[in-house]
């Protein structure tokens, strides 16, 4: 059922539990297989091998062994045949029979008894012993046989080329003949003294010789030895039925390497192709290939039986090894499979899980392990509830704080802000209770100001309709009295209520609530009140006394600050007004000295000028006099205005471009008015080439005028010389006059306000404000002014001006 | 003033001047002045009140001279008013202030006054200035600043 469950959810997980279940056994069942079977197969290739080599060396030395058997038994056939063979030849009468042929001519008749008795002999000979075919004599020196004799019911060839032979006594070789081959053995007989001597050559039966070769009995069933000639004809004639013996060659490798002469051993197929082991050897006497072979198939037949008991035997083991190690596995992995099961259904979720594994080994001690977490599990998983309420209560207490320590900042920088940004203390002290208010939401907030005495705390702003109320009213609470206001008035310490009844408060506060009152101090000096209301009980905690108290001492600050200010606008109002007037004055002054003073020298000047109709002279010469000092006096009042109004700062210049030598003409045809009575000569040198400069007109005017009407005043007699050139960037200005010219001691002080040159004495006019203004002009120019100047001989005044003013803003 | 080119001189004894000035001896001196010049036609205003209206009765209107210091309203709100009435849009008007400074004479300019002559008024050059304006010329004089001059 979990299980299921754990399928139908998402995929890995499944994944998840088939992999390990599957994977964990099969991989053991296979490391176990893998150690099991392939030590043992190796083992068993290496038996097997080992035993085939040893069986094989076996065999081989058997069959080598066969063979030199063999050889020594047709060695001892041979010499037993040539031994009988030279008995025979031996007898006195053969000897005497083969003497007789060689010496006698064939027709007598010694040689036909001799003939006729040897034959008899040998054939009795040859009855007798069946080992020869036939014998054959011969003389040494030819190849014509003197005598023959063939064994009946035997098949010699009788067309032996005897040439073909090498007729020594002790030839033996197998000649081999086309139709079959002949084993023949030679022994001389000597014939007479000096005379050639005689061969009695001995044809063996080869019966004799196949039946040596046949008998075998230790080579099994398919065991053969035979003889093989160079032609390749066997003995025994292994070349079987109906073939013609011309036609047959025998072939295999162990006859052909034995052919060439070589001996051993090895694996092949022989002469019949069959596979065979066997031994061959070259027997050189015999001029033949002796060779021994056994079938295969009998030979390794042992081999076989033993090979397939091992590879039985191995197969065997591997079963019961699987077998062993499927058990083995199945248990090793089931428990862990088991556990593998419940911890994918705990990590499904499903936690009301153990495992039931009833075992002392370290799976065992898993199982109680993955029990006793699973358990743990379970009760931290029920618990984890409760702790996240826990914690979620915990946190929510944090944030709440954390929120309320923002409240306390934003306050804090709001009354901060507040307090350094307006300074109407009306303004500043309405939001400071209010954003008190709107941000902790108290009940009420009021600030309380000290009057001037000291002896009332006098409701300056309160929150709320009821701080409108209560200000419209006028609220006044006595220094000292017992409310907390009153209290924290006199005292300068922040105090809090908590719990009180309806009893005290601004009007009906509610039963259950807090007051706290902050004192707004200066430097210690209480000048006011913070009151704090709100609907809670212990709604102020040491924290809350702490940040309040800042927020007051911040407001006690901008309060001051706004006193400060608002005495600062004051003074800075008055000072305003006070200019403002002296501007008034001046303009005032300024048109009320000149109005009635025109109106004198106008209308003066009107009857001067005959328009009221004619005057006699002494009237002329009065009212000349009176046109004159009204236009002294104008002078006199221009200037003194004008030293106003520099000494007030009101004085500015009006740049224009200006054409200096212009301006010098002009002011020079004015003076000539001046100089009408003297004898002066007025001269004026203006540079050609003199720029145009940035100056104030009206005032140079009033400078040239100035100094030009001083030079005609000091001077009697002589010239007033006005000179005008650029220089640098400047323009430079010279009045030269030939008057009394000025002590040196006192031309320092001619440009000083209200100084005048001793001559001043003699001529009482002026006021002494003249250089002093020209001075001040031209330094409001830019320029620099300054006299040189001999006692007697005249005096020169310079100044220069810019050509061009700077532009400072 | 552009217009102006076209318009005749005015013989003084022909001109119907309005003088606008607060203070009695000065509108008595330039009376005189005038009176001098041949000038047969001119009336008198002594406040900036309802100068326009007062301008409008007179049957012909040559010249304004029109003090800029004038009680109720001054110089440059009357001037103002009588810009936008059709009839004095082309009339003379001429400020003779006593506050003759550059930037004064530079704001009358600007305001449409036709000349200005600074006070006070010099009775040698003012019968010039009045025959110049006559001649539909242009003034515009600052006055002379009188120095403290030698009178022995």
């Amino acid at each position: 059922m979990k299980n299921q469950s754990a399928t139908e959810q998402a995929e890995p997980t499944t994944s998840v539990t088939t992999g390990m279940r599957g994977g964990l056994g099969r991989t053991l069942l296979a490391a176990f297989l893998i150690l099991a079977i392939v030590p043992m197969s190796t083992i068993s290739f290496i038996a097997i091998n080992r035993t085939r080599q040893n069986m094989r060396q076996e065999l081989m030395a058997r069959l080598t062994a066969v063979t030199t058997l063999k050889e020594t038994q047709i060695q001892q056939w041979i010499t037993e045949q040539s031994r009988s063979l030279a008995v025979l030849s031996s007898q006195p009468d053969v000897q005497q029979a083969a003497m007789t042929l060689l010496t006698e001519y064939p027709a007598s008749a010694a040689y036909d008894t001799a003939y006729t008795n040897l034959y008899d002999d040998l054939r009795a000979e040859l009855a007798q012993d069946a080992s020869f075919a036939a014998f054959t004599l011969l003389r040494e020196d030819s190849d014509e046989p003197l005598l023959e004799v063939i064994a009946p019911h035997k098949q010699v060839s009788t067309d032996t080329t005897w040439q073909q032979v090498p007729l020594t006594s002790d030839d033996r070789h197998i000649s081999p003949k086309p139709v079959a081959p002949t084993l023949n053995v030679t022994h001389s007989i000597p014939g007479p003294e000096g005379g050639s001597m005689s061969l009695l050559v001995g044809c063996l039966d080869l019966t004799a010789l196949e039946q040596i070769m046949t008998e075998s009995p230790e080579m099994g069933e398919t065991g053969e030895t035979y003889l093989v000639t160079p032609a390749g004809q066997s003995i025994p004639d292994l070349a079987t039925g109906d073939d013609t013996p011309l036609a047959v060659f025998l072939h295999s490798q162990g006859i052909d390497a034995a052919l060439a002469g070589h001996s051993g051993n090895g694996l092949y197929d022989n002469y019949a192709g069959q596979p065979v082991i066997g031994a061959y050897r070259w027997l050189p006497e015999l001029q033949a290939a002796l060779v021994a072979e056994q079938a295969q198939a009998e030979a390794f037949v042992a081999e076989e039986a033993l090979a397939t008991m091992l590879v039985g035997t191995t197969l065997a083991v591997a079963l019961l090894t699987t077998l062993l190690a499927a058990v083995v596995t199945r248990q090793i992995t089931q428990p862990i499979v088991r556990l593998t099961m419940r911890a994918v259904e705990i990590a499904n979720g499903d936690l009301e899980q153990t495992v039931l594994v009833d075992r002392r080994d370290e799976i065992g001690i898993l199982a109680r392990a993955f029990n006793i977490m699973s358990a743990e599990l379970r009760t931290l998983y029920n618990g984890l509830e409760q702790k996240v309420a826990e914690r979620t209560t915990q946190l929510r207490e944090a944030n709440r704080r954390l929120r309320y320590r923002a409240v306390q900042l934003t306050v804090s920088a709001e009354v901060g802000r507040v307090a350094t940004s307006i300074l109407d203390l009306d303004i500043l002290l309405s939001r400071v209770v209010q954003v008190i208010r709107d941000y902790y939401r108290f009940a009420y907030v009021a600030i309380f100001l000290l009057d001037d005495t000291s002896q009332w705390a006098v409701l300056r702003e309160g929150s709320g309709e009821l701080g409108n109320a209560l200000k419209a009213k006028g609220q006044w609470l006595s220094v000292g009295e017992p409310s907390l206001v009153g209290q924290v008035a006199k005292k300068g310490e922040p105090q809090v209520l908590s719990r009180t009844d309806a009893r005290g408060g601004p009007s009906s506060p509610p039963s259950n609530y807090s007051e706290v009152a902050f004192p707004l101090r200066i430097g210690g000096r209480t000048i006011g009140v913070l009151d704090i209301h709100s609907t809670h009980a212990d709604a102020f905690d040491a924290d809350d006394i702490r940040v309040l108290q800042g927020v007051a001492d911040q407001i006690a600050i901008a309060i001051e600050n706004a006193r400060a200010y608002e005495l600062e606008r004051e003074a800075a109002r008055q000072l305003r007004e006070a200019e403002e007037m002296r501007r008034r004055f001046l303009a005032h002054m300024s048109h009320a000295l000149r109005e009635p003073l025109t109106n004198i020298i106008g209308f003066s000047r009107v009857v001067l000028k005959g328009i009221d109709g004619p005057i006699s002279d002494p009237q002329r010469s009065d009212l000349e006099i009176v046109y004159a000092n009204g236009q002294h006096l104008l002078g006199l009042i221009n200037d003194l205005l004008d030293v106003a109004q520099i000494e007030a700062g009101l004085m500015e210049l009006e740049f224009r471009e200006v054409d200096l030598g212009e301006l010098v003409q002009s002011v020079m045809a004015t003076t000539s008015a001046l100089v009408r009575d003297k004898d002066i000569h007025l001269h004026q040198e203006i540079h050609p080439e003199l720029p145009l400069i940035e100056a104030d007109g009206a005032r140079l005017r009033q400078v040239l005028l100035k100094l030009l009407s001083n030079a005609a005043k000091f001077t009697d007699h002589g010239s007033i010389t006005v000179r005008v050139w650029p220089s640098g960037d400047e323009v430079q200005v010279t009045v030269a006059d030939t008057g009394c010219g000025i002590p040196r001691e006192d031309q320092e002080r001619v440009f000083e306000r209200f100084e005048q040159g001793e001559n001043g004495v003699k001529h009482p006019e002026g006021i002494g404000v003249g250089l002093a203004l020209c001075k001040d002009f031209v330094e409001m120019h830019g320029g620099r002014i300054w006299v040189e100047s001999e006692e007697g001989a005249g005096s020169t005044f310079h100044f220069t001006l810019p050509i061009l003013q700077k532009r400072g803003d | 003033m552009r217009g102006r080119k076209t318009i005749m001189s005015i013989d003084p004894t022909d001109a119907h001047i309005l003088v606008v000035e607060d203070n009695v001896h000065s509108y008595v001196l330039i009376a005189r002045l005038l009176a001098f010049l041949g000038v047969k036609h001119q009336e008198w205003k002594r406040s900036g009140w309802q100068v326009l209206e007062f301008a409008d009765a007179m049957p012909h209107v040559d010249l304004i001279l029109m003090d800029i210091h004038l009680p109720y309203e001054d110089g440059y709100e009357a001037l103002s008013k009588l810009r936008n009435h059709p009839r004095f849009a082309n009339t003379l008007i001429v400020a003779v202030t006593a506050e003759a400074t550059v930037s004064n004479m530079k704001r009358a300019r600007a305001a449409g006054f036709n000349g200005f002559i600074g006070k006070p008024i010099d009775p040698d050059r003012f019968i010039n200035q009045m025959r110049t304006i006559l001649r539909n010329q242009p003034v515009w004089d600052l006055g002379i600043l009188t120095p403290s001059i030698d009178l022995s």
